[in-house]
């Protein structure tokens, strides 16, 4: 049990799974924008620089970290900390190979959207444990993003968990297994999903709080050498949770055709195509969209993605009784 | 034409100086290029420039004696003209009343020796003046109050610096911007990071290695530099270049524009956020840096313009790849820009931003691609033609409005005009002999000469006065940027933070071109000195 416990945690598919996903998908992402770009993005570390990432963070670690004077060094150091076990602990409650891991529980669906928000509160602490302007600007930007995206977020993923009756993952699994995904009902609430997640995960075009022409790096300013590094695995660890989340919910994770309830490797097959799948549609919006200004991003949630909310939760209503 | 040699001036008094220069502008002559100071002897001659629409140019000269250093201002007639005063109160030490700009310095650090006289005055040595500062310790006294000028408007405001050292800037210059929230209040630039005397330098040097030292002045535009100061001495030496040399010249010179205005909306991408833009468009853009690299030998300082003619001939193959490797850029570049004006968000997010008046822009006597954003038709290539363009012929592309979407537009249909005319160009090339037998090392006859031309970011302007000898008596230069800062500060007035970079970048601004003649504006209001003790008690009020 202790055994399962710790393997769980530490290996799969907690610490080390969580993080050969990120690192997979940063080299993804790089290099599908640098194609796009008319670049060849990272090519010498490994296969086609498969390695990069992962250079590139031990080489962070291994670089000098200045402490900025006037810093709280307490928030400071916590910070970078509490970025990256956040989406680590919400990592264990996302079936990936069975249909449960021995996480779940009834109602684990509130805790992995709460923990979804709570990254921001990591972020938040990380950018004002020194006050400065660019941090400080990052920041109030952050905070401005967050409280636009995060009801959208929510909201259309409440909608999946209400039309399948249910609050816990499992719940959400075995109704889709019956129904199928709940993409085919849900289209327009996981496209409003896929866009909140973009502007979650600060991508283009919701770079906003560090958008490095107007306030150098934003909240993460200040960092340097470790702290950087582990801010900046944080981005592609709460990338790889917010698409499994997606994944779960919308592609119904590891099932499907010739799936058995036993762990198999099957459902880890499905797991990584539906992942890659969204992955893919968050790399090529992120890599063909331009900054939208400050007064622009209320004007895409509230304008644009509302009504697409609104009409999907007819849909949801109407679909409850099929 | 282009250059031409000053026959005569205008000569005003002290006393009417004033009326000239109104009545001239009264008549039309409402654009002041720049006011040129001299050091003849025992006085300080200034020449005036002012230009009309149809490229005329007059010259009112008027002299103070360097004992009483008074001459009365015209920034009530033309509002542009004051960062020129600030320019000669620097350099030469020029007092005009009433300008309220004289009690800041414009060019020098505030630690220029005091007992010192103004640094182009003839008497004053460079070295000294280098030696003088070098044994100052503390580099910091170049801007003895970096937070001067800055008042806080109210209690919700704050300053965000922008610069000199920015991750986002290619150049040091500096602007401080008080916010409140998102949207500006006020912009306080401050520019002079990387002056490097060039004006007094290029005195001591001899019209051959002029050539060389003017073309560094700008990284992205140095050919028109060149080429405009060689006019100038051209007709102070009443030689005409070859036919064909001219061509070449012409040639290099719109294929620079073209590399210089791809750069500039590639730079839009890059400031807007949209990397993608940017990197498609800096990639079509070598393109263009090969063909310069095949015509000149270099990329960035061609050196291919020399007095009398050019250093290097071009060859049949070479025309045929120009035209080739022309047509192949054209494509990928409308390719590109077709997709990126197709894309709203890029609409959304340049139209009705940075926006400014026609009226804003001709009283700042703003000049360049942004001048002809608003519809002048304010051309130096058309309204004084000079090397091939009158024989060529060209359209002079206009837009109708004030702001960055149009900027955007006026400069891609600029950069089709010119792949047009480079066309025209490499296809009906005349022959003849285009490099002179050798180059010129001899002495300029006694006269002064302008030359104006069409810089990729503007008006490009050289005053050159030869005495006799090897070297210029005096050389003056006014780039495009200078003449149009005034208007990206006034611009900015009113924008958010995340339009600060468009904004600035509209008038494709080069600082360190600019960096000759410096500008440092403070506003009159309340000073306010931002310490880390007020950044802690903001701290202490941020704890909960």
């Amino acid at each position: 049990m202790i055994g399962e416990f710790l393997f769980n945690v530490l290996v799969f598919p907690g610490v080390l799974f969580s993080c050969a996903m990120a690192f997979w998908l940063q080299w993804l992402e790089r290099k599908i924008v640098a194609r796009v770009q008319k670049r060849i993005g990272p090519k010498f570390t490994g296969p086609s620089g498969l390695l990069q990432p992962i250079y590139d963070f031990l080489k962070l670690l291994s670089k000098e970290e200045i402490l900025p004077e006037h810093v709280d060094k307490l928030y400071f150091r916590l910070a970078p900390i509490l970025a990256v076990t956040v989406p680590v602990f919400g990592m264990l409650f996302i079936p990936i190979t069975g249909v449960k891991t021995m996480f779940n529980f009834e109602g684990d669906f509130l805790l992995i959207l709460l923990l979804f928000s709570f990254s921001v509160f990591a972020t938040a602490t990380a950018g004002y444990a020194v006050f400065s302007p660019y941090t400080s600007v990052g920041v109030g930007r952050l905070v401005v993003q967050y409280s636009i995206y995060e009801s959208f977020m929510t909201l259309s993923l409440v909608l999946a968990a209400f039309q399948a009756s249910t609050l816990s993952i499992y719940g959400l699994l075995e109704y889709q297994m019956l129904k199928g995904p709940l993409v085919l009902y849900q289209p327009l609430g996981f496209a409003v999903a896929v866009l909140a997640l973009i502007a979650k995960l600060e991508k283009p075009p919701f770079d906003l709080p560090h958008a490095k022409q107007e306030i150098a790096a934003g909240w993460l300013t200040e960092y340097s050498g470790r702290g950087l590094a582990f801010l900046k695995l944080y981005k592609d660890l709460s990338m790889v949770y917010g698409i499994s989340i997606l994944a779960v919910t919308y592609f119904a994770g590891p099932l499907g055709p010739m799936f058995s309830a036993n762990p198999t490797v099957m459902g880890l097959i499905y797991f990584g195509l539906k992942t890659l799948f969204i992955a893919l549609i968050i790399i090529l919006i992120r890599s063909i969209a331009a900054r939208v200004r400050v007064y622009g991003l209320a004007e895409h949630f509230w304008i644009k993605a509302a009504p697409l909310v609104l009409f999907q939760m007819i849909i949801a209503f109407a679909a409850r009784w099929l | 034409m282009g250059a031409r040699k000053i026959e005569e001036t205008i000569n005003a008094g002290i006393e009417d100086l004033r009326d000239t220069v109104r009545s001239y502008f009264d008549k039309g002559y409402n654009h002041i290029v720049t006011i040129t100071g001299i050091d003849v002897g025992e006085n300080i001659r200034l020449l005036y420039h002012m230009a009309n629409m149809d490229g005329d140019l007059v010259h009112i000269a008027t002299e103070t004696s360097k004992k009483s250093l008074k001459v009365p201002t015209i920034i009530d007639i033309i509002p542009g003209a004051y960062i020129y005063e600030m320019e000669v109160h620097d350099l030469f030490g020029v007092n005009f009343t009433v300008n309220p700009w004289m009690k800041f310095k414009l060019l020098l650090p505030d630690c220029y020796p005091s007992d010192m006289p103004p640094p182009l005055w003839k008497e004053v040595d460079a070295k000294k003046v280098q030696q003088s500062l070098f044994s100052i310790e503390s580099p910091a006294c170049a801007l003895k109050e970096p937070f001067s000028g800055v008042s806080r408007l109210s209690p919700e405001s704050m300053v965000v610096p922008f610069g000199p050292y920015h991750p986002a800037l290619k150049e040091p210059e500096h602007f401080r911007l008080i916010v409140e929230g998102e949207r500006i209040v006020k912009a306080i630039p401050r520019i002079g990071f990387v002056h490097r005397g060039v004006e007094k330098a290029a005195e001591s040097r001899s019209y051959l290695r002029d050539i060389f030292l003017l073309e560094r002045i700008c990284g992205i535009c140095s050919f028109i530099h060149s080429w405009t100061f060689v006019q100038a001495v051209e007709k102070l030496l009443n030689l005409k270049p070859p036919r064909r040399a001219e061509w070449i010249r012409t040639m290099v010179s719109e294929l620079e524009r073209i590399h210089s205005h791809s750069l500039w909306l590639g730079l839009v991408g890059y400031w807007m956020g949209f990397d993608t833009m940017f990197m498609w468009i800096w990639g079509v853009r070598e393109t263009i840096m090969d063909l310069l690299e095949l015509l000149c030998g270099n990329r960035v300082h061609k050196s291919i313009v020399t007095i009398g003619g050019v250093r290097r001939d071009v060859t049949k193959e070479k025309l045929n790849t120009v035209i080739k490797q022309m047509k192949k850029f054209m494509k990928e570049f409308k390719q590109i820009m077709d997709e990126v004006l197709s894309y709203d968000e890029f609409i959304e997010r340049t139209s009705n931003i940075g926006v400014f008046s026609a009226e804003t822009a001709r009283k700042l006597c703003t000049v360049g691609p942004i001048r002809r954003t608003i519809g002048d038709p304010y051309d130096i290539r058309k309204i004084e033609p000079y090397g091939a363009y009158e024989e060529i012929g060209f359209q002079v592309v206009t837009e109708n409005k004030g702001d960055v979407y149009h900027a955007i537009r006026q400069r891609m249909r600029e950069i089709y005009e010119s792949a047009r005319m480079i066309e025209v160009l490499a296809k009906e090339m005349p022959g003849g002999e285009a490099v002179p037998k050798r180059l010129f090392m001899g002495v300029v006859p006694e006269g002064e000469a302008v030359a104006r031309g069409e810089a990729p970011r503007g008006e490009l302007f050289y005053y050159v006065k030869s005495n006799n000898k090897h070297n210029p008596y005096r050389v003056k230069v006014r780039t495009p940027t200078l003449a149009n800062i005034t208007l990206a500060s006034e611009n900015l007035k009113g924008a958010t933070l995340s339009d600060v970079p468009l904004v600035i970048t509209a008038i494709d601004p080069c600082f360190s071109c600019m960096d000759r003649v410096a500008v440092y504006r403070k506003n009159t209001g309340e000073m306010f000195m931002l310490t880390e003790d007020d950044f802690r008690k903001l701290r202490r009020k941020w704890k909960p």
